[in-house]
């Protein structure tokens, strides 16, 4: 039990990204290209699940990173730094997505083909990317922080701007649309 | 799909998401009718986590960041500004074609004759706020203010035909240097005056016997009037007919 405490108490306490924060703040550079290699491959599964597409999902992270860069000192450290992250990432990639909603897209079959893993065929589905890409931008972004990401209803919330109830609630609807949208898929 | 009660709903997402082989199990006997959603829900769920990995290559080196330019939004705000500035100037043409303007009768023009100020009383020094709704009635004797007032009553010349009474009443003040507070009701017929060397009581109680009402000295500067009159104070026969005849208020 006192351990637990004292576990509890050292976890609070001692926040490697607050550490790296605070030397970017204070100047360090090199504080932020370690933050950035520590989070570029989740702030990309974000903007590519919310996008569905990897070269405006790398355009994406670019800019995520740069309002990072910009503003981070607007960050007040009373959520943990990757929630702010997330958060930062998930409202571009909505706002891009909702950008490029007319535009044509076209996702090239070779390419989706190609970035198949082998070794695990029968773990995809090509019915999820197409029921992904009929579903709004906010919806794919709770199904890719649940599933890919797989955060807590809490995190989701804190990366969303809700409450969990209300992070809970979009949640359940997001599934219920991605479900009704599969299942009437051929 | 048949409708799924919400509590089995929910269990469903929760085994499908847990993949707890067991508790699939011993769902799919409790509830074989929905072991095939149940089945189907378990499928989508590792659909879409296997879509991670599907469309997420495998890392390779991390690009390299550097701070990107920020967007330039200067020709949005600009082109907003500019439509914004567009629908100002058409409200506002809109409300100035919409809006009816003044008719003039020829007949209705008053002719009106520029007021000459003869011996025009210096400019009254911050004369007390008087509202229509104080006491009219001014039973005690002339303080020395007062009189100081009472002596800014300097005559003056006043030649008007054809002008609403309200607006010979504010020239009157202007050529007497007194205010003139027109009480409430007061009506606003076309009066003809012609007044030489004669102050602003005077002037007024000339006119309120013609036209029906009450000029209240306050001893201040200010004269309020009243559309009343006593009994018997009024000329009756002295009213102008046709459009110039008085609206008798009160009295």
């Amino acid at each position: 039990m006192v351990s637990a405490v004292i576990e509890k108490g050292r976890q609070g306490s001692f926040d490697e990204d607050l550490v790296l924060v605070e030397r970017f703040l204070n100047g360090n550079t090199h504080a932020f290209e370690e933050l950035y290699s520590k989070y570029y491959e989740k702030v990309f599964a974000i903007a590519r699940g919310v996008l569905m597409d990897s070269d405006e999902a790398s355009d994406a992270v670019q800019e995520v990173f740069t309002l990072v860069y910009r503003h981070l000192a607007r960050f007040d450290k009373r959520s943990r730094f990757s929630t702010w992250l997330f958060r930062v990432a998930v409202n571009r990639s909505i706002q891009e997505a909702r950008r490029n909603r007319y535009r044509s897209r076209t996702v090239a079959l070779t390419e989706a083909a190609a970035n198949i893993a082998p070794e695990e065929p029968d773990t995809t589905d090509p019915k999820v990317q197409a029921t992904m890409a009929k579903l709004s931008p906010a919806d794919r972004a709770l199904l890719v922080l649940f599933y890919w990401e797989e955060l807590s209803l809490q995190d989701i919330a804190d990366s969303i701007g809700c409450g969990v109830n209300a992070a809970k609630t979009r949640l359940y609807r997001a599934r219920e649309r991605f479900r009704l949208i599969y299942e009437a898929n051929p | 799909m048949k409708r799924v009660a919400p509590e089995l709903d929910g269990l469903m997402w929760t085994l499908a998401e847990e993949g707890n082989d067991r508790a699939i199990d011993e769902f799919g006997a409790r509830h074989p009718e929905l072991r095939s959603e149940l089945l189907r829900r378990i499928a989508m769920v590792k659909g879409l986590r296997g879509e991670k990995k599907r469309t997420i290559e495998a890392p390779k080196a991390i690009p390299r960041f550097v701070p990107k330019e920020t967007k330039t939004t200067g020709p949005n705000y600009v082109v907003g500004g500019l439509v914004l500035a567009a629908l100002c100037a058409f409200a506002f043409a809109v409300t100035i074609f919409l809006t009816p303007s003044p008719r003039v009768h020829s007949g209705d023009v008053p002719n009106r004759v520029a007021p000459v100020a003869e011996n025009q009383p210096p400019p009254r020094q911050d004369p007390a706020p008087q509202t229509p709704n104080e006491p009219v009635v001014n039973v005690n004797p002339p303080t020395p203010a007062q009189k100081e007032a009472d002596e800014k009553l300097k005559p003056g010349t006043l030649k008007v035909e054809h002008a609403p009474l309200l607006t010979v009443l504010q020239m009157m003040a202007d050529v007497c240097g007194v205010e003139i507070i027109p009480a409430p009701g007061m009506p606003n017929p076309d009066v003809v005056v012609d007044y030489r060397d004669l102050n602003a009581m005077q002037m007024l109680q000339d006119l309120g016997k013609q036209y029906g009402f009450t000029p209240m000295d306050q001893h201040d500067g200010s004269i309020i009037v009243i559309p009343a009159v006593e009994a018997g104070d009024t000329a009756q026969n002295e009213v102008p007919t046709g459009s110039n005849s008085m609206r008798k208020v009160g009295g």
